[in-house]
């Protein structure tokens, strides 16, 4: 059964303002968000200008303070719009989706964790860190955890506050630009911006409720091209926006706008534009009304999805097209007439397109609006299989030494990582990678090749990777933090900024291997890597634009955490639809004290009164690879099943924002029942 | 061989291994600083290096070498190759 995520209400904390109501009116009146910085001493950089949420203009306080209020006051906006208190939230089918970037400081797990207490959301709540994609990518999230019955209320957006490091990251990587950024216009480069948006989305006719706008379709792709740099043909924004259509069930004349990324940069627009021309044509792409909202809201990075959306939703309930601010004259190369009146201008359209795209080539767009897809009819479900899994660790070099040490239930003597990574990864020039990236990048190969797939020709479009990481590498934050205290803010290493998000290794390992399939890194703290399982079969299961799915988990050794230290370990699960002997028979997600409920849904979504031979319930005895212990438990039932000493396993975890467990079962059980 | 023909490629040598070392922690080159071709081009297809790694390369040289490479137009003439970086340095001190 498919349910359609309807959109009830939503809330900002924005540039614009704090509060729907004001979003709406500023823009309305043309207005921009984007001033003099005042938050920080700019005078060092190229750039003077940001879009810091209103009121919050000088407020200097840690980054994770700011975003929890700004996250605060959005949520609260969006529940008041969507007429729901708290008490309505009290339940475990209400789940929490949440794009955030936190620049790796902290776990990124814990701005969710805190939100969901102070919220009392007690379902499952997953943190999507992917840069400028996160939002978009968790409400894409949502619309799955609606439409497959996992919640029946989702609030899904985003949250980043703007650093003096991130300003100084980008102004050295030469992409600021030095007045308000005027996206497809005369002037290069884009402007920084912050804040916060949600969705209330909702499975409809569950309450008495107005529905706004119904999300039809998302779609995820990978450039596998360049840490900060779009592929300039726009392939991996082309390859989003069709599956985003697919998803939908529209096609590119149902389209009536199109909110653009449209950062402002020569590369992004350029490459933007390329992607329109090639999915809609030259022309309908050339009569299509698109925007970017950047010159209202600036760039505001892990919640610029979310909020460019409510923008759309804005405009579109009042029969306007939004403008792009700033916006005077078209750049050569460019879309010609990009909509940029001083005030939108009326446009009557019934479905939206909205794209963005992220450091490292993550591409996320949505397709949403007023109009019903033509057919509904029943949703075709197809079997995921597991084709192999491979584990790297403390004492884990091989697939071998995992199942010794299940068997032995004793932990590892050795607690070292000790394999020549670099002699494993594929080599395209001289130029290393970070430890995470490595790491992933090793045992995504390892497992690839297990599974006999060689990433040639359409297969690397058809195959996805979406990896469990609570923070970025280790020696790429030390090495970032490093270069700024050394050298000051003007000077920061920009090979290492391009890499402290938790989605670089994640992006990193699909450039080394050509993965360019949906992809995404996500999180929910410890047992990260078993709910990146659970996406990855539930995407193959229900969706027709991947042919197999790697699900990954990568943890870096860091020693002084706050949480306990780290160690190296990464670990990979191939999951396909073409048959094997390992089949997934079911999966259940359930809020973080809830792994009882979600074995219960696994249980009954596998339709068999049979109880698994064997549970792995606690994944164990790994400690400090919260990421990874979880999918080495899963590698673990798969090498079990494959050699015969079980027909049926469950693996489950209680994560820290949310419990998941998945039931796998040997092929051949599936046609006993 | 001259005394001052023999300072010159000493001090070259000295450069050119700073230079090697330079290149190779920024990019974490996975090949020993001796084996990095010193006339093989450090973008595209040689090094493989990008516009992101210039940005960095670029203050480590002027910060150790004192060029004043950031924001010029000749940086792009002068991170060509690791010769033609240590030939920039050598003009620098007056040494070329």
């Amino acid at each position: 059964m498919s349910y359609a995520p309807h959109i009830t209400g939503w809330g900002v904390a924005s540039a614009l303002g704090v509060g729907r109501e004001r979003l709406r009116s500023a823009l309305l009146r043309g207005e921009t968000g984007i001033a003099p910085v005042r938050r920080f001493d700019t005078s060092l950089f190229t750039a003077q200008v940001g879009a810091m949420v209103a009121g919050y203009e000088s407020d200097d306080r840690d980054p994770t303070a700011l975003c929890h209020e700004f996250g605060s006051l959005a949520l609260r906006d969006a529940l008041e719009h969507a007429r729901l208190d708290l008490d309505c939230l009290r339940t475990r089918r209400v789940a929490l989706t949440l794009g955030t970037s936190l620049f790796g400081d902290q776990n990124t797990e814990s701005l969710a964790r805190d939100l969901a207490k102070e919220f009392c959301i007690e379902g499952p709540a997953i943190t999507v860190s992917t840069a400028c994609t996160s939002s978009t990518q968790a409400i894409g999230f949502a619309a799955d955890l609606i439409r497959e019955g996992f919640a029946d209320l989702v609030l899904a957006g985003g949250i980043d506050a703007l650093t003096p490091k991130l300003f100084a990251g980008f102004d050295a990587l030469g992409v600021l630009s030095e007045g308000p950024c005027t996206p497809f216009g005369l002037q290069m480069g884009t402007t920084l911006g912050e804040g916060a948006g949600f969705l209330v989305i909702e499975r409809g006719g569950m309450r008495d409720a107005v529905t706004y706008s119904v999300l039809r379709g998302y779609g995820l792709s990978g450039d596998a091209f360049h840490e900060t740099s779009p592929d300039p043909r726009g392939r991996g924004v082309a390859a989003a926006m069709r599956a985003a259509l697919e998803d939908a069930g529209a096609s590119e004349a149902d389209i009536g706008y199109f909110n653009a990324h449209g950062t402002g940069t020569m590369a992004n627009d350029t490459a933007e534009w390329c992607a329109v021309q090639s999915v809609f044509g030259l022309e309908l792409g050339g009569a299509l009304p698109l925007s970017s909202s950047k010159g209202h809201l600036g760039h505001a990075q892990s919640a610029a999805g979310v909020l460019e959306m409510i923008t759309t939703l804005e405009c579109m309930g009042a029969g306007l097209a939004p403008t792009t601010a700033g916006f005077e004259g078209a750049r050569p190369g460019g879309p010609p007439h990009p909509v940029g009146t001083k005030k939108p201008r009326p446009l009557a359209y019934e479905l939206a397109l909205s794209s963005n795209s992220a450091f490292g080539g993550n591409n996320c767009a949505l397709v949403f609006g007023t109009a019903e897809p033509a057919s509904a009819g029943t949703e075709e479900v197809r079997p995921v299989f597991v084709s192999a899994a491979a584990a790297l660790g403390a004492g884990v070099s091989s697939m071998e030494e995992l199942a010794l040490i299940y068997e032995s239930e004793s932990a590892p003597a050795d607690c070292s990582l000790d394999i020549d990574l670099a002699a494993e990864l594929p080599r395209v020039d001289l130029r290393g990678i970070d430890r995470g990236s490595e790491l992933l990048t090793a045992v995504t190969s390892r497992a690839l090749s297990d599974a006999g797939v060689r990433l040639r020709g359409q297969v690397r479009e058809r195959t996805g990777l979406i990896a469990g990481a609570l923070r970025a590498s280790a020696d790429s934050l030390e090495r970032f933090h490093r270069s700024v205290e050394r050298r000051g803010l003007a000077k920061p290493d920009t090979t290492a900024f391009a890499q402290v998000l938790p989605s670089a290794a994640q992006s990193a390992c699909a450039k080394a291997l050509n993965i360019r399939g949906p992809q995404s890194t996500i999180t929910i703290g410890e047992g990260s890597g078993l709910m990146a399982a659970a996406i990855s079969a539930r995407m193959l299961a229900h969706r027709s634009d991947s042919d197999r799915m790697v699900a990954a988990a990568v943890d870096v050794k860091a020693e002084h955490l706050s949480g306990g230290a780290l160690g190296d370990a990464a670990c990979a699960l191939v999951f396909c639809t073409t048959p094997t002997s390992v089949q997934v028979a079911g999966i259940g997600i359930a809020g973080p004290d809830q792994v009882n409920a979600a074995i219960a849904e696994a249980q009954s979504s596998w339709g068999s009164k049979e109880a698994p031979e064997l549970v792995i319930e606690r994944p164990k005895p790994f400690a400090g690879m919260p990421a990874s212990s979880s999918s080495f438990a899963l590698a673990h039932a798969l090498d079990v099943l494959r050699r015969g000493r079980a027909r049926t396993v469950l693996v489950a975890s209680q994560g820290t924002t949310a419990s998941v467990a998945i039931i796998l079962v040997s092929t051949e059980v599936m046609h006993d029942n | 061989m001259t005394t001052d023909l023999s300072g010159y490629v000493a001090s070259r040598v000295a450069i050119l291994d700073s230079v090697r070392q330079i290149l190779r922690d920024t990019m974490k080159l996975k090949i020993e600083p001796e084996a990095i071709d010193p006339d093989a081009p450090l973008f595209g297809t040689g090094l493989g290096m990008d516009s992101v790694d210039a940005v960095e390369l670029v203050i480590q040289l002027d910060g150790k070498f004192g060029l004043e490479l950031a924001g010029s137009r000749q940086a792009f003439l002068t991170i060509r190759t690791v010769n033609t970086i240590v030939d920039a340095i050598m003009e620098v001190r007056g040494e070329s």
